[in-house]
C-alpha cells in the first residue's frame, strides 16, 4: 500500500512540474572603456623681466618653459593642440607675444624631449602609463614705450584622443 | 523506462492504477514535448564607448539597450526574471567595471516600440499575462561605474532572461 502512494505520490509530483514551463536567453554586455584623459600645467612660463625695447625668449627646450603633463590611455595615439596668446596684457596695455614650437616626451625630462612640427602642436603617443610631457616656450619683444607692469596672458592646451 | 523498472511498477500497481497513472503523466509528456512560452534577444545590450571616471546610463529607450521578445503559443501568465551581473570583466587585463540596474533599468511593450512602453524594475520579478501569438518585447538598460583608473580595453558580460509559465 505505501509503495502504492509513493508511486501515486511521484506522478501527482511530475503532473505539478508539468503545470510549469520554463525557457531563458542571454544578452551579452559590452562597453569599451577609454581611460580618464586629463591635462595639467605644471608650470608657468616665466619670462621675468623684459625691458622696454628689448625682447626676452624662452625656448621650449630651456627652464622657465611652460609645463604640461597629459594622462590618457596608454600607448595612444594623441593629438595635442596649443593656441597661443596674440598679446600678454596689463590692463589696456598689449605686450606681443610669440610662440614657440612645444616639445613633448613621454618621460619628464626636457633635454631629451622632440618638437612637434608646428606651433599649434601635433601628434605622438603617450607613454606605456598613459602620459606626456610638454614644454612650451615664447618671447614678448617690448617696445621702446611699453608701460611698465606685470603682463598676463594665457595658452591653452589641448588634446585628443582616439 | 527501462523493463526492470515498469516490471517493478506493474508488481505492484493494479491495472486500473496504471491507467490512472497513465493518464495523469499525460499531460507531463504533453508538456515535455511542447513549451508553450519562448524568448529571443533581439538585441545585445552595448554600452558603447566609457570614460573613466563618467559614469554612463544607458536607459531602455536607448539604442545600446538590450532587447527580447516573449512570446506564447497560448494565452498564459508568466514570470520574467532577470539574472543580473554586477560587473564586467574586462577582456585584456583583471579589471572590473562596476555595473547596476535601477529601479527604472527596464521597459516591456506589446509593441514593437519602446516609446510608450511600460517601465519595471529588472532586478525583480514581473508577472505578464502571455496572449496566444501576440509577442511582448522588453527592453533593459545598465548603469556603469568606471573608477577614476579605470583601465581601458574591453569590458563584457551578460543578462539572462528566464521566463516561467504559468499553466
Amino acid at each position: 500500500m505505501m509503495k502504492r502512494i509513493f508511486v501515486l505520490g511521484l506522478a501527482l509530483c511530475a503532473i505539478s512540474l508539468a503545470a510549469f514551463a520554463q525557457t531563458s536567453t542571454t544578452a551579452n554586455v559590452t562597453a569599451n572603456v577609454n581611460a580618464a584623459l586629463t591635462i595639467t600645467n605644471t608650470g608657468a612660463l616665466a619670462l621675468g623681466n623684459v625691458a622696454q625695447g628689448a625682447t626676452v625668449t624662452i625656448t621650449s627646450l630651456t627652464a622657465g618653459a611652460a609645463t604640461f603633463t597629459i594622462q590618457g590611455a596608454a600607448s595612444a595615439g594623441t593629438t595635442v593642440t596649443v593656441t597661443d596668446p596674440v598679446n600678454l596684457t596689463f590692463g589696456a596695455n598689449n605686450l606681443p607675444f610669440t610662440g614657440q614650437i612645444p616639445r613633448f616626451n613621454v618621460a619628464n625630462v626636457q633635454a631629451t624631449s622632440t618638437a612637434f612640427g608646428a606651433l599649434t602642436g601635433g601628434s605622438t603617443t603617450t607613454s606605456a602609463g598613459g602620459q606626456l610631457f610638454l614644454w612650451i616656450g615664447g618671447s614678448v619683444t617690448a617696445s621702446g614705450s611699453q608701460a611698465a607692469g606685470s603682463y598676463s596672458g594665457t595658452i591653452t592646451v589641448s588634446f585628443t584622443q582616439p | 523506462m527501462s523493463m526492470a523498472t515498469r516490471l517493478s511498477i506493474r508488481s505492484f500497481l493494479t491495472n486500473r492504477e496504471q491507467c490512472i497513472l497513465l493518464l495523469l503523466l499525460l499531460p507531463l509528456m504533453h508538456s515535455l514535448a511542447q513549451t508553450p512560452v519562448r524568448v529571443v534577444t533581439l538585441n545585445e545590450l552595448s554600452m558603447g564607448t566609457v570614460t573613466a571616471g563618467r559614469n554612463l546610463l544607458i536607459r531602455p529607450s536607448d539604442a545600446g539597450a538590450a532587447k527580447f521578445r516573449v512570446e506564447s503559443n497560448r494565452d498564459t501568465t508568466a514570470i520574467i526574471r532577470f539574472f543580473l551581473p554586477s560587473q564586467c570583466s574586462s577582456l585584456q587585463g583583471n579589471d572590473q567595471l562596476r555595473v547596476e540596474f535601477t529601479a527604472e533599468g527596464a521597459a516591456w511593450s506589446v509593441q514593437d516600440a519602446v516609446s510608450g512602453s511600460t517601465m519595471f524594475d529588472p532586478r525583480q520579478p514581473l508577472t505578464l499575462q502571455l496572449q496566444q501569438n501576440r509577442p511582448v518585447y522588453v527592453w533593459v538598460g545598465i548603469m556603469a561605474y568606471p573608477h577614476r583608473f579605470q583601465q581601458a580595453g574591453r569590458y563584457a558580460t551578460n543578462i539572462t532572461l528566464t521566463i516561467i509559465s504559468l499553466r
